[in-house]
């Protein structure tokens, strides 16, 4: 498979095909990242497109990026904290405490009923963590950054990460028991 | 080893994935993904077009002639300390040397004649390296022609050698009194600049085996001749001291020659790759 930083070296070159493969490469990731950051589906596609753009323009600059991932998860955590200082942000508040409801294909009531619960109580749950423990958890479970990408992107010492993720799983495995999550020990990859 | 905490994290991370797994997102259907592209497109013409432009600016810039002396401030760098404190030391000996001994300035029994060229000639050598298939890798996307900056390099060479000669010759002037400092001084520095010019300038046409075998009888020529005319007293000190200033001027000019080769060179490289 290509690399990343072979794929935007060709976009710089100009070359169309890279560029979409590239966009179709992270659109998924981009958008179930900034979703679960910001709980707010709508809001996350603007700022997929946004962070695609900021990679455009820094190519145009002739600028690209050493590390491609940790770059752009960078650029849309800044997107998501600008977003969140910003005076729009408030008015989404009462809308973003009620989560969006996840669409999925043919499942039964039960199991939509039970997917609720659950993703409900696992929102809370990260939602109850300090910013800077849910961004890490987020990049690591959902995104499947490597610790030191993590770093890279919140721009901290690998330690400050570890320790971080450490205290949030264990914040989170707490509530999690407490709250009687079908919680099981598993060897499963993270979900993207 | 693992730290106690990587293993308790790995632990952890185990535990909580199934939980954590079923917080899904929406994918995003091809179609909207196709639609995103879209949105970003203009984006990226402009990223081509800037490209384009881009090319057209680098193909204006070429046609700039290459900057010599930037060159040679850049190649300078290159030289680590132990080469400058190797022809540091070479020069003191040299000079030490040339204080105690006889103070005939034309012929073998001067040493800065013999000894000064052929610094040169190993100084060029050990810049030729630069000629190596990695190193014109390296050079081949710089912006400098690689002759040139070879040519760079004799340059620094031949500035290094004169500067601590001139250093020499001074302390020499001072301390001993026979010395005839003028006809010393340019006995030396005519043979350095005409060797070093046969040198870079053959070496541009040639190659630098061809090069280096001219200079090397130049340089014997030159001093064979003087010694044989001293030996039979055939010219006077001030014809020879014209045939010095000659030879200057010539090394000069050889040296002139081979800076426009070196441009010449890049240009033609270019034409070709057009």
């Amino acid at each position: 498979m290509i690399s990343d930083e072979e794929l935007v070296r060709s976009m710089a070159d100009g070359d169309q095909a890279a560029f979409e493969v590239f966009v179709h490469r992270y659109h998924r990731p981009l958008q179930g990242y900034l979703e679960r950051m910001l709980q707010d589906a709508d809001k996350a596609e603007d700022l997929v497109q946004d962070t695609f753009v900021r990679l455009l323009r820094r190519l145009q600059q002739g600028e690209i990026p050493g590390q491609i991932r940790p770059w752009l998860y960078r650029v849309a955590l800044n997107l998501c904290r600008d977003y969140w200082r910003s005076s729009g942000y408030r008015s989404e508040m009462n809308r973003l405490a009620q989560p969006p409801e996840h669409k999925d294909t043919n499942p039964s009531i039960v199991e939509i009923y039970e997917r609720q619960e659950t993703r409900t109580e696992i929102l809370q749950s990260l939602n109850s963590l300090p910013e800077s423990q849910r961004e890490i958890v987020i990049l690591r479970f959902y995104q499947d950054l490597k610790l030191q990408e993590i770093a890279e992107v919140l721009d901290m010492p690998l330690s400050t990460v570890k320790t971080n993720l450490y205290n949030a799983l264990k914040k989170l495995k707490k509530r999690l028991m407490s709250r009687n999550v079908n919680y099981v020990e598993s060897e499963g990859t993270h979900y993207a | 080893m693992r730290d106690p905490i990587d293993k308790e994290l790995m632990a952890l991370e185990k535990q909580l994935n199934k939980p954590m797994a079923q917080y899904l997102t929406r994918s995003p259907r091809p179609e909207e993904t196709q639609r995103l592209i879209n949105r970003l497109q203009p984006e990226f013409d402009a990223l081509k077009s800037k490209r384009e432009n881009s090319f057209e600016w680098l193909a204006d810039r070429k046609r700039n002639p290459p900057s010599l002396i930037r060159q040679c401030m850049v190649q300078l760098k290159t030289y680590t300390k132990t080469f400058w404190l190797a022809s540091c030391m070479v020069f003191v000996m040299l000079t030490l040397t040339s204080a105690s001994g006889p103070q005939d300035v034309y012929g073998s029994l001067d040493l800065y004649s013999l000894i000064v060229p052929l610094l040169v000639a190993a100084g060029m050598l050990y810049g030729f390296k630069s000629w190596n298939p990695e190193m014109r890798m390296v050079e081949s996307v710089t912006p400098f022609p690689p002759a040139l900056l070879l040519l760079s390099r004799f340059l620094i060479i031949v500035a290094i050698n004169i500067l601590l000669g001139l250093a020499g010759t001074a302390y020499l002037g001072l301390t001993v009194s026979s010395l005839r400092f003028f006809p010393f001084l340019i006995n030396w520095l005519s043979l350095v600049l005409f060797v070093g010019g046969i040198m870079a300038y053959v070496m541009f046409w040639k190659g630098l085996k061809a090069g280096m075998a001219l200079a090397v009888i130049a340089w014997l020529l030159v001093n064979a001749s003087h010694d044989w005319m001293s030996q039979y007293g055939f010219v006077s000190d001030q014809a020879v001291l014209i045939v010095r200033c000659a030879l200057l001027l010539a090394g000069l000019l050889l040296f002139a020659a081979a800076y426009r080769k070196s441009v010449t060179l890049q240009f033609a490289a270019e034409g070709e790759r057009v």
